[in-house]
């Protein structure tokens, strides 16, 4: 019998991570086996998705409902970049969680969250997408179960607020699909024609998916599961989930509702609102990155700010936007799981994530600082590396929707590049506390990791440069423009990142033959004179880059407002759960609590009713008859005064 | 003996009949009954209380809300409807203590009084119609007095705002296979009735489908701030189940296509997963020997097995895909948003009011640090039989959901085949697509 690959791809996942649960000792074997099955089929329908035909396959019909499979060449590619996250984590996992707790439901929860993600992008319509949507957000909540310290506050957290989203999106799916029916399967997630957004129904309904698909990436102010799952969650579940599949699958919804089902260039107000919460989102967690002083929680913040370029272009509508946004999904995921997966290594040794106790370990592991340091000048925009590529995009699509007289074009423009100067401030502070400055006591012993940890962000760091060299001829003509349906982008500005590369290395070379020749001055190394006093300890002189920019916080306004974030005064979730408890007790106190009042009221009422009547039935019987005889006067009065 | 076409027995008013939604929803009451019983098995056995008549009344009970399923005649219904009053009764005074007692009079008095309303409503339905046979009515379009006359019966049985004050104290005082029964059998009766006198038979005005809705709504959301509140396992689980049938009474109350099936849905998947959250309860009390949030912690390092197979009935609870309990909250979300847009808002706030203390019970019970580390070891051997016993069974009711839920559309095609809801789909607006 042969199965259709459609099928095999999201179920294969799912019976090794079971046998892998049941037969713990071959977890780590049954974990690759998925992975690299998945990996199998998915480069194989990314293969056959090449043609312009997209492919169906319906499972089942239920009430007129069609439960069905779709590949097109926008599904294609964002399934074959989620098998390949999958396998290079997977692959990190071996070594980093082993020892770890909780390693046994984490390799379940791995090769599920794969399954249900590919389900996601598989899906042809949107009832199929939102059951395995709301899939994933069960295992999202087991996987933060896994960690350190108060995981379950965690778990909750992104259980609430993903499950807010996830209600939204059914909300809007439902009124969607009674209100704006049209015969022959509107919630096809790509029919031929997409809709203008002008009806207020259908925009209710655009809001409230795109909410979950914002949600799922991380935008504000639904984000603060990400930074709550940083301090606990180890580096691979975060690179995992909000480095890269959650991006892949929270813009890929976002890119099909305002491009596929949705024309979102007709709407120019909700363009704006995106474009609002795209250029929010850059500055406003880029700031609190700033600030912080654990590496999981800075680059948290990281992957929250860097979403906001997504929403920001594909908020533009313009088609060089547009796919900015989505060419800045895939670099993002690339790096930023470079990056989670690297500082894990380093986090590896240390066993701890604080910048204060890490430091100086460049020349202990040469192989992980030189992964972290590519993938960190990408994520700040260094050309020519691919974070700069896609920024690029953004900005030009941020500057056309000038020309359709858009006033406010300037601010989300000046945001986006104050965001983009931000990150890079923030990396110098990340590769001064790892990787340079003075090495603490603790962290004599590190060496280099071993090759299935340093490898996979190797892999993604190389992947950084190709994919910014050679940006128009591999990701951009291969992969974003057919998957958007664009064939023509016109780029307005003149970027080649070819010669400008070759430049660069020229220089770099013209650099390094000068330094070995020897004409550059030679450092001189002497020991620090502090009022004439030699100190002996260095731990006392080493200068950690953890209070880097602290003086952001004295910066009136900003500096409060970062100082009320830090204590989750922004946080939706405190909010939210606030509000439900309080509107609880109100309805407990001011409903539960009067009703049962007003029972035992009525219960008492009865009781000394019975009690009073109790007191009548002596058990004397003239008394009795005297009851009688008054009873029969009064009736027979009543009888004859009528 | 063919499902789609009613088979009807017949002598006056003595009278059954049944398609397929009446099939199911016996299917599903005896299931759960045959769970509680086993549960109680062995739980309550050697133990303090009164076995035998639990036997005799949990087997009444089911007796009777088989009766109330197929009863065919209005009179008839009525009688077995009281015959459950009497065995929910004598159900939770099971232990004779002062409160249980206290309780159990608290639930006679509010559902006989309510029945007693409802009489009324069924007699001013005669004189309207002539009839109270279900044939007779079928179609007929009547007042709104007797419909809120029977709707108050309704509402105590089904515990629904205002009547369903004495279903926590219930709760906090019966055994944990009498919580069961409880909320998988019992309190589905009323809407049972609802389903086939006001949705199925006759035709009672707008003004009572959007009355019904409306006080399933805000019932749903007070029970649902209530039991995020809480401070007991069994307080939690008492709302709980007011705002979930809440869900059910808001599916029949649209009284459409959609509805319909989401809250026969809703009834299956809440009664399985409700149940199965007792028998955890009781676990968990047994072990623990409390059920105050404070002290509790931490069980799923004491029974990982627990803890897992409560996560999956939680999540059916909370609606989450892929248990069965989702499609039944989608089913019923789409029959509202076809009615009114803002009953579908106020079914999604009670939905994430549901999510926040079901979320919250779970967490308090299994996660974080125990405040008492006592192990299943520590305890006696019969109590540890119960305890292997119940989890056991919490794990099989885990397992049904979840079966249930990927085999979603299995209950879902044997009901469209049912003769009343494939009428219902042609006049529904999506019923073609």
């Amino acid at each position: 019998m042969i199965v259709h690959p459609f099928i095999l791809i999201v179920t294969l996942p799912v019976v090794a991570g079971l046998l892998g649960y049941l037969i713990g000792r071959l977890r780590n074997e049954f974990s690759f086996i998925g992975a690299v099955a998945s990996f199998y089929y998915a480069l194989r329908l990314f293969i056959q998705s090449r043609s312009p035909v997209a492919q169906t396959l319906e499972i089942l019909r239920v009430g007129g409902v069609p439960i069905n499979f779709r590949l097109d060449q926008l599904s294609g590619f964002i399934l074959l970049f989620i098998s390949i996250f999958a396998l290079l984590i997977v692959f990190y996992s071996f070594r980093y969680m082993r020892g770890r707790e909780g390693g046994r439901g984490y390799y379940l929860y791995s090769l599920l969250i794969l399954a249900f993600a590919s389900g996601v992008v598989l899906s042809g319509n949107i009832v199929t997408l939102f059951f395995f949507w709301g899939g994933l957000l069960l295992l999202l909540y087991g996987i933060l179960l896994i960690g350190r310290g108060a995981t379950h506050l965690t778990a909750r957290k992104a259980l609430f607020i993903v499950g807010v989203s996830d209600f939204a999106m059914l909300l809007g799916i439902v009124l969607l699909l009674v209100r704006v029916y049209v015969p022959g399967g509107w919630i096809d997630l790509a029919p031929k024609v997409p809709m203008p957004l002008y009806d207020p129904v259908m925009i209710a309904g655009f809001l409230l998916v795109s909410a979950a698909a914002l949600a799922k990436a991380g935008a504000i102010p639904l984000h603060s599961w990400i930074p709550a799952a940083a301090e606990t969650a180890p580096a691979t579940v975060m690179a995992l989930i909000p480095a890269s599949l959650d991006k892949l699958l929270g813009i890929y919804l976002l890119v099909r509702l305002s491009v596929n089902m949705f024309d979102i260039s007709s709407n120019m107000v909700l363009r704006n609102i995106l474009m609002a919460i795209g250029a929010g989102t850059v500055l406003f967690a880029v700031m609190m990155a700033l600030v912080q002083k654990r590496m999981m929680k800075l680059l948290a913040f990281h992957a929250v700010s860097q979403v906001g370029y997504m929403v920001l272009g594909i908020g533009t509508g313009i088609p060089v936007g547009i796919a900015g946004g989505l060419f800045h999904m895939l670099n993002h995921a690339i790096y930023k799981t470079g990056l989670f997966l690297s500082a894990g290594s380093v986090e590896h040794w240390a066993k701890t994530d604080e910048l204060e106790k890490l430091g100086g370990v460049a020349r202990q592991m040469p192989l992980t600082f030189i992964s972290f340091f590519i993938c960190a000048m990408a994520i700040a925009g260094v050309p020519p590396l691919n974070g700069f590529f896609s920024k690029w995009m953004v900005y030009q699509g941020v500057l056309e929707v000038s020309r359709e007289g858009n006033r406010l074009f300037l601010i989300f423009l000046v945001a986006a590049m104050l965001g983009s100067v931000l990150t890079l401030a923030s990396f110098l502070k990340m590769l001064h506390a790892l990787f340079f400055g003075q090495r603490p006591a603790t962290l004599e012993r590190v060496r280099e990791v071993s090759l299935t940890m340093w490898l996979p962000p190797f892999i993604l760091a190389l992947a950084c440069m190709v994919f910014g060299v050679f940006a128009y001829q591999l990701p951009l003509a291969g992969l974003i423009l057919p998957g958007l349906g664009f064939y023509e982008v016109p780029l307005v500005g003149v970027w080649s990142p070819v010669p400008t590369t070759l430049l660069l290395i020229a220089a770099l070379g013209l650099g390094a033959i000068l330094y070995l020749l020897g004409t550059v001055t030679r450092p001189v190394s002497g020991n620090t004179f502090v009022g004439g006093e030699r100190i002996a300890d260095l731990e006392e002189s080493r200068f950690p880059g953890s209070a880097f920019y602290s003086s952001v916080k004295h910066i009136p306004i900003i500096g409060e407002l970062l100082v009320f974030g830090e204590r989750g005064a922004f946080d939706i979730y405190n909010w939210l759960v606030g509000i439900f408890k309080v509107i609880g007790a109100g309805f407990r106190d001011g409903i539960d609590r009067v009703l049962e009042a007003l029972a035992d009221f009525i219960g008492k009422l009865i009781y000394y009713f019975g009690l009073g009547l109790s007191r009548i039935h002596t058990g004397n019987l003239p008394l009795y008859l005297s009851w009688v005889f008054l009873g029969a006067v009064l009736f027979y009065l009543l009888l004859f005064l009528r | 003996m063919s499902l789609t076409n009613s088979s009807v027995l017949t002598a006056s008013w003595f009278k059954f009949a049944g398609g397929r939604i009446e099939t199911l929803s016996a299917l599903v009451f005896g299931v759960v009954g045959l769970m509680a019983i086993l549960y109680s098995i062995a739980r309550l056995r050697g133990r303090a209380g009164q076995l035998v008549e639990f036997y005799v009344f949990s087997l009444v009970l089911l007796l009777s809300a088989i009766g109330v399923v197929f009863a065919h005649d209005l009179l008839l219904l009525f009688v077995f409807w009281e015959l459950a009053t009497v065995a929910v009764w004598r159900l939770i005074v099971y232990f004779r203590q002062g409160e249980s007692v206290n309780a159990g009079t608290w639930a006679f008095y509010i559902n006989f009084a309510a029945a007693t309303v409802m009489l009324v409503g069924l007699v001013l339905l005669q004189f309207e119609t002539g009839s109270w046979d279900l044939d007779m009515l079928s179609g007929r379009e009547i007042t709104l007095l007797p419909a809120l006359l029977i709707l108050v019966g309704i509402l105590a049985k089904s515990a629904t705002l205002p009547l369903y004050i004495w279903l926590p104290r219930a709760y906090r005082q019966a055994p944990i296979s009498v919580c069961a029964l409880l909320s998988g059998v019992a309190e589905n009766l009323g809407f049972i009735l609802f389903l086939k006198l006001f949705v199925l038979t006759v035709r009672a005005g707008e003004a009572f489908y959007i009355i019904s809705a409306i006080l399933a709504v805000v019932s749903s959301l007070i029970a649902g701030g209530v039991a995020l509140n809480a401070r007991t396992i069994r307080e939690t689980l008492a709302y709980s189940t007011v705002s979930q049938l809440g869900f059910v009474l808001l599916g029949f109350g649209v009284a459409g296509y959609y509805g319909l099936i989401g809250g026969l849905l809703y009834i299956t998947a809440h009664a399985i997963a409700k149940a199965g959250l007792f028998f955890a309860t009781g676990v968990v009390e047994d072990v623990s020997g409390t059920g105050e949030f404070n002290n509790l912690g931490g069980f799923a390092r004491i029974s990982p097995a627990l803890a897992a197979a409560t996560a999956v009935l939680a999540l059916s609870i909370m609606g989450i895909p892929p248990t069965l309990g989702f499609f039944a909250k989608v089913g019923v979300v789409i029959g509202a948003v076809q009615k009114n847009f803002l009953l579908g808002v106020g079914a999604i706030v009670a939905a994430l009011f549901t999510m926040l203390y079901i979320s919250r019970l779970y967490a308090r019970i299994f996660l974080g640090t125990g405040k008492d580390e006592t192990g299943i070891e520590g305890t006696s051997t019969a109590a540890g039989h119960s305890i292997n016993f119940g989890t056991g069974l919490v794990v099989v009711m885990a397992l049904l959901t979840v079966v249930l839920g990927l085999m979603w559309f299995v209950p879902v095609r044997f009901l469209q085949g049912d003769a009343m809801i494939r009428l219902l789909s042609l006049s529904s607006f999506l019923g073609g697509m």
